[in-house]
């Protein structure tokens, strides 16, 4: 009977230790959308939730994956927060992860000087761009010994593809408007100060010497 | 003189208001609002949110790193890493797609670069590192014959995993003689995609 407890206590042992080779932190990614459409030169959020059913707690991060399609060689200014996704987070708890970018201009402006005072037509198709957007799990740092060998990383990825939105508009005079109040600001000021430097006093003094100067040449001219 | 001053500055005063109010309305944003009178339509809001969601593992044996042990004599060839034969000969390299998924997964993997000893400064080329993988594992499977050495872009290796299984590696290695001795690391990636979407 003892040998037959002692057996099966031997069995769940070697069970437990086979389990616990296979247990290990893991990543998901739930996701809603595949497509956003934003304005160029504009910055934009996207949020995807991200969860871990495994045992282990795991740290992840998220961005643009860099092995398929186009899309990160556009994005600009990425912005993303690291996590720490709890162990057993379930999918209804996914925790959301807000992933910010920017997408340059890509539509072709007619500009006159350098990039301003530009007209854009948008008479050229929609661009968009595939990609991926990749919730990456943080490894911790492992020890790779002996003569070698491969740290490994892991992944989930869903696709994106971004639609880029062209705002055909006018010829944008802004600069030309600016300079033009700078300028004018500027001389309506150097007047005022150069008016207003001196007290009151002297300025009425300069008027009187002024007045006097008309005065004497007036009755000069008389005689 | 004063008067010719008050004109100066009514004239870039005016200059100066009429480029600010130009400014303002270069950058007011367009509206377009169509009036409408009479109505007597109603909406509704129809609302579906579509969710996909997928979740992946690796054990705790791969998360470990895959590691080929000292070599002392070379060539060595279809080195064997350490998690390849586990007790009973099977594998203990798997990636697992979790049951709280609602589609299954392909698995793709690539490698970052060459194997690099930073100590020595020199590379074993990616192409001597490869794997093979399969849905079950055994003595014999994943196979050596159906060995896919590593490339720096990712590789499908293992499609259309179920919701709840998993897709067991094998690795090796081979160091050609005339290699430096050293220790040589990369890096392996695996991702998890959507079945039939690309890596």
């Amino acid at each position: 009977m003892n040998k037959k407890v002692l057996k099966i206590v031997q069995v769940i042992f070697v069970i437990v230790i086979l389990n616990l080779s296979f247990v290990s932190a893991g990543v998901g990614i739930k996701w809603d959308r595949e497509s956003a459409l934003v304005n160029e030169g504009e910055k934009t959020c996207l949020t995807y939730n991200v969860y871990n059913p495994w045992p282990e707690a795991s740290y992840v991060a998220i961005e643009v994956s860099d092995d398929f399609g186009e899309l990160k060689e556009i994005l600009t200014e990425q912005e993303s927060e690291e996590k720490l996704i709890p162990a057993e987070t379930s999918s209804a708890e996914a925790i959301p992860i807000k992933f910010c970018f920017k997408v340059p201009k890509v539509y072709e402006r007619n500009c006159l000087v350098g990039s301003f005072i530009c007209e854009q037509k948008c008479n050229e198709e929609q661009k968009i761009y595939d990609g991926e957007v990749s919730v990456k799990s943080i490894p911790p740092p492992t020890d790779i010994g002996g003569s070698g060998g491969s740290t490994t990383s892991m992944a989930v990825s869903a696709p994106l593809k971004i639609r880029v939105n062209c705002n055909a508009h006018s010829r944008d005079f802004t600069l030309i408007y600016v300079l033009l109040a700078l300028i004018s600001a500027l001389i309506v000021g150097i007047i005022i100060y150069r008016k207003y430097r001196k007290q009151a006093i002297e300025r009425d003094k300069e008027k009187l010497k002024k007045l006097q100067e008309k005065i004497n040449k007036s009755k000069k001219q008389k005689k | 003189m004063l008067k010719k001053e008050t004109g100066l500055i009514l004239v870039f005063g005016f200059i100066f208001i009429f480029s600010i109010a130009m400014i303002l309305i270069q950058n007011l944003p367009s509206t377009d609002v169509s009036l409408t009178g009479f109505a007597t339509t109603g909406t509704a809001v129809s609302n579906v949110t579509i969710s996909k969601y997928l979740s992946i593992s690796m054990s705790s044996n791969l998360s470990g790193g895959i590691l080929f042990g000292s070599i002392d004599t070379l060539p060595a060839v279809n080195l064997n890493a350490s998690g390849n034969n586990n007790s009973g000969g099977s594998s203990s390299f798997l990636i697992n797609v979790s049951s709280d998924s609602n589609t299954a997964v392909d698995f793709c993997l690539k490698a970052n670069a060459d194997l690099y000893d930073s100590t020595g400064g020199n590379t074993l080329a990616i192409g001597n590192e490869s794997y093979a993988n399969a849905t079950t594992t055994s003595a014999s499977i994943p196979v050596l014959s159906q060995e896919v050495s590593f490339t720096t872009s990712y590789v499908k290796a293992g499609e259309g995993i179920g919701i709840g299984n998993g897709s067991y590696y094998r690795f090796w290695l081979d160091i050609p003689s005339g290699t430096a001795s050293g220790t040589y690391n990369n890096t392996i990636s695996f991702e998890g995609v959507e079945t039939g979407t690309s890596c």
